[in-house]
Parts: C-alpha cells; sequence; structure tokens
C-alpha cells in the first residue's frame, strides 16, 4: 500500500521522493517541523481543518500559503490571524509558495462567507498571484478556487467547525 | 487633536508617508461588502477591481452600510499606510473612521 507524505510511517531515506503514488514513506515533517504532503492541495485541506474550528470559534478568518518543500512534497505554516472579515495580515507570497488557503470565520447573517469573494477579494488575490485558493466556509465546506480556469468547485472533504 | 485633511484620494495613495497617522476626509466611491469595505478613487476602479486605487475601511459592515456601494461617499478618519486590508490588497486603511455617509449633490 503507498504511503502518503503525512503517514505516520517515519522515513529512512529522507530525500526520497513523495507522489501520491510513492512505495517509499515519505519523512513526516520537513525541517521546519510542519507536516509534509504529497500534493499541495493536501497540504491546504490540512490546514483548514486545522484552521476553522478556532476561526469559527472566534469568528476571525485564518489564512497562509502552501509551500514546496525541496523533495517535492508540500506543507504548511502556522495559520496567520485575521479579522472577522478580512484576512489583513496574509503573509507576502514566498518563492516556494504555490497554493493558499483560508476560513472565513463564523456565520454572519451580514455577509455571504460561504463562498469566495470576488475579483477585489480572494478571487483577485488568486489571479494576482496566479496561485489556487482554498477556503472552509463556517460550515465545514471546502472550496477550490482554480485560477487557471477561473473555476470554483466544492472538495469532498470538509473542515468541520 | 490633529486637524482634519481634506485631500483627493489620489494625493493620499500617492503620498502615505505624508499622511499615516493623521485625520483626513476624503470623497470617493464606495464598495461596502464581505470582504471588500473600501473607498475607491473612481466607479471604473471599483467596477475593474483596481484595489490599489482604494483603500480599506475598518468599519463594521451594517445593512445601512452596504446600500452606499456604488455611490460616492464622504469618509472621515485616520489613515494608516502600513495595514493594507483584506489580503493587502489595497492601497492603505482608514480606521477610527468618524464619518461615513454619502456624498450628495444637488
Amino acid at each position: 500500500m503507498p504511503k502518503s507524505c503525512n503517514s505516520e510511517t517515519p522515513s529512512t531515506t529522507p530525500t526520497a521522493e513523495c507522489t501520491p503514488s510513492s512505495t517509499t514513506p515519505c519523512p513526516k515533517v520537513n525541517d521546519k517541523g510542519r507536516k509534509k504532503f504529497a500534493t499541495a492541495e493536501e497540504a491546504a485541506i490540512d490546514a483548514m481543518q486545522y484552521a476553522n474550528k478556532k476561526s469559527v470559534a472566534e469568528n476571525l478568518e485564518y489564512g497562509g500559503w502552501v509551500y514546496k518543500n525541496p523533495d517535492g512534497t508540500f506543507s504548511y505554516d502556522e495559520p496567520t490571524k485575521g479579522q472577522p472579515a478580512g484576512l489583513t495580515n496574509m503573509p507576502s507570497k514566498g518563492p516556494n509558495d504555490v497554493a493558499w488557503y483560508h476560513t472565513h470565520g463564523a456565520t454572519d447573517p451580514n455577509y455571504d462567507n460561504e463562498n469566495f469573494s470576488g475579483a477585489d477579494g480572494d478571487k483577485g488575490f488568486s489571479k494576482q498571484e496566479n496561485a489556487d485558493g482554498y477556503l472552509a466556509t463556517p460550515t465545514g465546506v471546502i472550496k477550490k478556487y482554480d485560477v487557471a480556469n477561473d473555476k470554483e468547485s466544492v472538495l469532498p472533504q470538509t473542515a468541520p467547525p | 487633536m490633529d486637524e482634519i485633511q481634506f485631500i483627493s484620494l489620489i494625493q493620499l495613495i500617492q503620498h502615505p508617508d505624508k499622511y499615516h497617522d493623521k485625520m483626513v476626509r476624503v470623497i470617493g466611491v464606495a464598495k461596502l461588502g464581505f470582504e471588500a469595505k473600501a473607498i475607491y478613487v473612481s466607479t471604473e476602479d471599483k467596477d475593474k477591481a483596481v484595489t490599489k486605487n482604494a483603500l480599506w475601511l475598518d468599519i463594521e459592515i451594517t445593512d445601512d452600510y452596504k446600500k452606499l456601494t456604488g455611490k460616492h461617499v464622504l469618509v472621515e478618519g485616520i489613515f494608516n499606510k502600513d495595514s493594507l486590508g483584506h489580503l493587502k490588497l489595497y492601497s492603505g486603511t482608514i480606521t477610527k473612521v468618524k464619518r461615513l455617509e454619502e456624498w450628495k449633490v444637488k
């Protein structure tokens, strides 16, 4: 059975190539101690599953970047905490950052926060940075904005608040 | 308390250091909604989402504020050049907003 990069099995070959179909167990964490994943999407989903609980409980947005490790795996750093309706301190995109994610806080009748904001918000940011965006909504739905095709989709995974 | 400086949004965006932490009054076009609380230089900039030609507004959105979207508004508050709004898409923030009202001319 192939091991994914977030397998609990430690690797004996830290430089082994790690892909979804890899038969070689990958190291669990990178040199910063952050979990490693086979794909950027897996890392983004894990980040949002981790952050959305806090986000909804505190009604604050959380987010950050998913970056590529030297061995081809992907990780994320501790999510950045923003405001109730804005991720105002989003870190700047680094050279290895490949995708970004964020949460939308708690359900608010004043807002449609079950969806990405538009060209002057989430989608515009993805376009400017040329990076796919991932969103965990207040109800736990995970969505992806595919920047290359300008398309939004709902992923099967969830991020329960 | 500092005197309010009534200036154009263009001047403010062009000279952020000069107005940082100062009380300012500006007139522009509002966009007030989720992750979009901003005053734009022009309607065209708002419609085309040219967010660097806009300032973020540090306010709580209400139904009354939402109705101002697309309208010219007058805003008074403290300008902060280092706070750049949602995803740092904007050119600064007006905090401690004292006035936000439609700018009407007959």
